[in-house]
């Protein structure tokens, strides 16, 4: 059963992410690329990963792709839709990269052995009371520093976009 | 329970979907969608590799990814616009992107 | 998993050299929000002073190698070195930028807090014992370098060479990612040196996932440290982007990716040295072949310094294959590689700002035509850096080279050295070019020097080092061998 949706999602997820490198229209793209985080969403929670399920649909589907749509309605894209979509001799790419993920999945995932024991995470899990409860006790104890530090990304990022974003007179001073 | 190998190949085929998208795609805003796609190929190894191995270090890894993600969305569509408003396209080999 | 209140304020005293930058960044951005319309060159003075401070905090350090933050940092020697280099690095850019940005008309808050980000950025990278702290050091890095290049907003190369420069950074990072990932598959740890005693209590170590994942991490750290698959930023942003800020750009993000490099494939993943010694010693002979033949045929000083410094990268990623044997002799030479580097690279990007003015910038070969005639000094200057670039034997790039090529001569890898040697002769071509303009060709009108007490402090600074250091070479060598001693 879990298989069974694993191979729905996993085939619409993929299918999604075909659409997003082909489509003509950079919007359709970007929706084409929100079923598909949907999908990446609905695959953590069978990997028991509740917590991250949901921050990607909040911060990836709500943030980032409304981000991205945004500013697609601020620049012109139908002036880029008549133009050619792909970089010359690109089949050449598509032909490597065929073969590279065939060559993966066929030759090297069989070969390789990956430690499989769940179980313990299973009983952490339930120990700490849930997903998110036992993510919140590693990330404020042993990743604190990173924890910290990504706040210090973020301001800046913002520092950056304010920057960018700030709209210049023609004289080139401030506003 | 599906076995891990499955969501390798996945992972698999996200990440070189989102290599040839950014190889091959001329816009700046599809090429930044296939990084994402790259992305998420990493967010599922790295949960995949977390639950298998009892590890919580994947998860937590998986947060950081995504935290990076939105601000690197806002920096790069800042960046995006700008270029837009001072050149009138967002194409990537008119900004000559592959010159050697 | 137990922490408690001493422990967490043990460790921030550990990182106070990082805590000085950002309570710095905080005082400048403040300022700049509490006085919009004044000067902001105070801002590019306190921020000058917060990097010294920085470093003279971090000189204190007791010496003492312990792990911080349940394993996230490490404050080691190596880390050590690398502080004190990047420090040297900021300050030069700082001092540089003082007049230039004011020339650019870009003399604003925002740049002074946001060279302090990119340099925190690569602290954490260079003491990152975990590739969490590691990928999250080199995002800052390349967040507020990528705004840093994209400073001049109403240039329109500027912004092309920043979005060329975010875009490639994204890929890289989303390559190194999941190398990054495959590597934690294999091993369950993200932690260096937890990986390394993982790895070696297998018998058999060569799983298929983890070579894989090991040849994606390394060319992910391509594009900091600009070898090539990721090299194609380099020639446009060094061109597009503010000066002083490619300047930086040379130096910093480079010395962070090795030393990130160095980290991981001597401890975490030294008995993998025959994979990677293969990978690195292809990756040199690529990247110093392609950066010097395409240097030749550049016009542009810019571009041709851009070229040039791959090509160096290329010299240095020789050393690395020789660590493989040879690890004490291999990781000296290539750290003392980057030590002097840091002088005598940034020193031409200083001649070229001295040259320009409000008007024009001086970047083609052809501008430099006659300098010696319009001003001595500074085309002896420049002459002097140039030598040092080209590894002509009295300087100390040669010494440098010198000691790469010996190391890779140990190690018995004759046909690197051989590839070495041509490409070090087709450099001297190019380099000389430079030279032969300032000295023979006749003067052009319209060459000025113009120069600033702060940018005349920078270039002597850097020429004094660079010819302590190739007279006196044994004393930095006798450093960097310190610092990496309890690395190995």
């Amino acid at each position: 059963m879990v298989k069974l949706i694993f191979i729905i999602l996993a085939g619409i997820g993929v299918i999604a992410a075909l659409m997003v490198v082909s489509l003509k229209n950079v919007v359709h793209s970007a929706f084409c690329l929100i079923i598909t985080l949907f999908c990446v969403g609905c695959i953590f929670v069978l990997l028991h990963a509740e917590f991250l399920a949901a921050t990607q649909i909040l911060i990836y589907v709500g943030a980032i792709m409304v981000l991205v749509i945004f500013a697609l309605m601020l620049i012109d894209s139908r002036e880029t839709a008549n133009d050619r979509r792909f970089h010359h001799q690109s089949q050449w790419v598509i032909i490597v990269g065929v073969i590279l993920a065939l060559e993966i999945v066929i030759f090297i995932i069989p070969k390789s052995k990956f430690i499989v024991n769940p179980e313990k995470m299973i009983a952490q899990t339930a120990e700490a009371g849930g997903n998110t409860q036992l993510l919140a006790r590693y990330l404020f104890t042993d990743y604190l520093f990173a924890f910290e530090f990504a706040s210090l990304i973020i301001l800046v990022a913002v520092v950056a976009a304010v920057f960018l974003g700030k709209r210049l007179s023609p004289t080139g001073k401030r506003e | 329970m599906v076995p891990i190998s499955w969501y390798l190949a996945l992972s698999i085929t996200f990440f070189i979907i989102g290599i040839v998208g950014v190889v091959i795609r001329r816009n700046v805003i599809v090429v930044f969608l296939s990084v994402e796609l790259i992305l998420n190929a990493v967010n599922i190894n790295l949960i995949a590799f977390s639950y298998y191995l009892s590890s919580i270090t994947g998860q937590i890894f998986t947060i950081f990814i995504i935290t990076v993600a939105a601000a690197e969305a806002a920096l790069g569509l800042a960046l995006v616009i700008v270029v837009y408003h001072n050149k009138g396209t967002i194409n990537v080999d008119e900004i000559s992107l592959m010159r050697w | 998993m137990q922490y408690n209140f001493v422990v967490l304020l043990g460790d921030i005293k550990q990182i106070s050299a990082e805590m000085v930058i950002i309570l710095t960044i905080v005082v400048i951005m403040l300022m700049d929000i509490l006085a919009p319309r004044g000067d902001k060159t105070l801002l590019a003075y306190i921020s000058l002073g917060g990097t010294l401070l920085a470093a003279l905090v971090c000189c204190t350090w007791n010496g003492v190698e312990q792990s911080i933050f349940s394993g996230a940092l490490v404050v080691d020697r190596f880390a050590f070195f690398f502080k004190l280099m990047l420090f040297t690095i900021t300050a030069l850019t700082q001092l540089m930028s003082i007049n230039y940005v004011k020339l650019r008309n870009i003399n604003r808050g925002e740049f002074h807090a946001l060279v302090l980000f990119a340099t925190l950025g690569m602290l954490i990278m260079v003491s990152g014992a975990d590739l969490l702290s590691i990928y999250l050091g080199l995002e800052l890095n390349a967040i507020a370098c990528c705004v840093l290049v994209a400073f001049l907003r109403q240039n329109v190369k500027s912004n092309e060479a920043a979005l060329k420069y975010f875009v490639l950074s994204l890929f890289s990072s989303g390559i190194l990612l999941y190398g990054i990932s495959l590597v934690y598959g294999v091993t369950g740890e993200i932690n260096i040196y937890k990986i390394a005693r993982y790895l070696s209590g297998q018998q058999n170590v060569s799983h298929p996932m983890l070579h894989l994942g090991l040849v994606l991490l390394v060319v992910g750290f391509g594009f900091k440290v600009a070898y090539v698959p990721f090299h194609m930023w380099v020639p446009d942003v060094y061109e597009g982007a503010p000066i002083s800020v490619a300047a930086f750009l040379s130096l910093g993000p480079k010395a962070a990716g090795f030393a990130v490099l160095v980290r991981i494939v001597m401890v975490a993943v030294f008995t993998l040295k025959v994979e990677w010694s293969i990978l690195f010693s292809l990756l040199a002979v690529v990247t110093m072949t392609l950066g010097n033949l395409t240097a030749l045929c550049q016009e542009n000083i810019r571009r041709l310094l851009a070229y040039s410094g791959i090509a160096h990268v290329g010299y240095m990623l020789m050393g690395l294959v020789a660590a493989a044997n040879y690890p004490q002799l291999g990781i000296t030479s290539v750290i003392f590689y980057l030590l002097c580097y840091v002088f005598f690279n940034i020193g031409p990007f200083g001649i070229i700002i001295l040259l320009c003015n409000k008007h024009k910038i001086c970047e083609f070969i052809g501008d430099f035509d006659g300098l010696s005639v319009r001003s001595p000094l500074s085309a002896f200057v420049m002459t002097i850096f140039l030598l040092s670039l080209a590894g002509i034997p009295p300087m100390v790039g040669f010494v440098a080279k010198f000691l790469i090529f010996m190391a890779a001569m140990k190690a018995e890898l004759y046909w690197l050295v051989a590839i070495g040697i041509i490409n070090s002769a087709i450099a001297m071509f190019y380099y000389l070019r430079i030279v032969v303009a300032m000295y023979v060709r006749a003067p052009k009108p319209g060459l000025k020097i113009n120069a600033s007490p702060s940018l005349t402090i920078a270039l002597a600074i850097m020429v004094g080092f660079t010819l302590l250091m190739g007279i006196y070479p044994a004393l930095f060598i006798g450093f960097a061998r310190y610092s990496i001693a309890t690395l190995l």
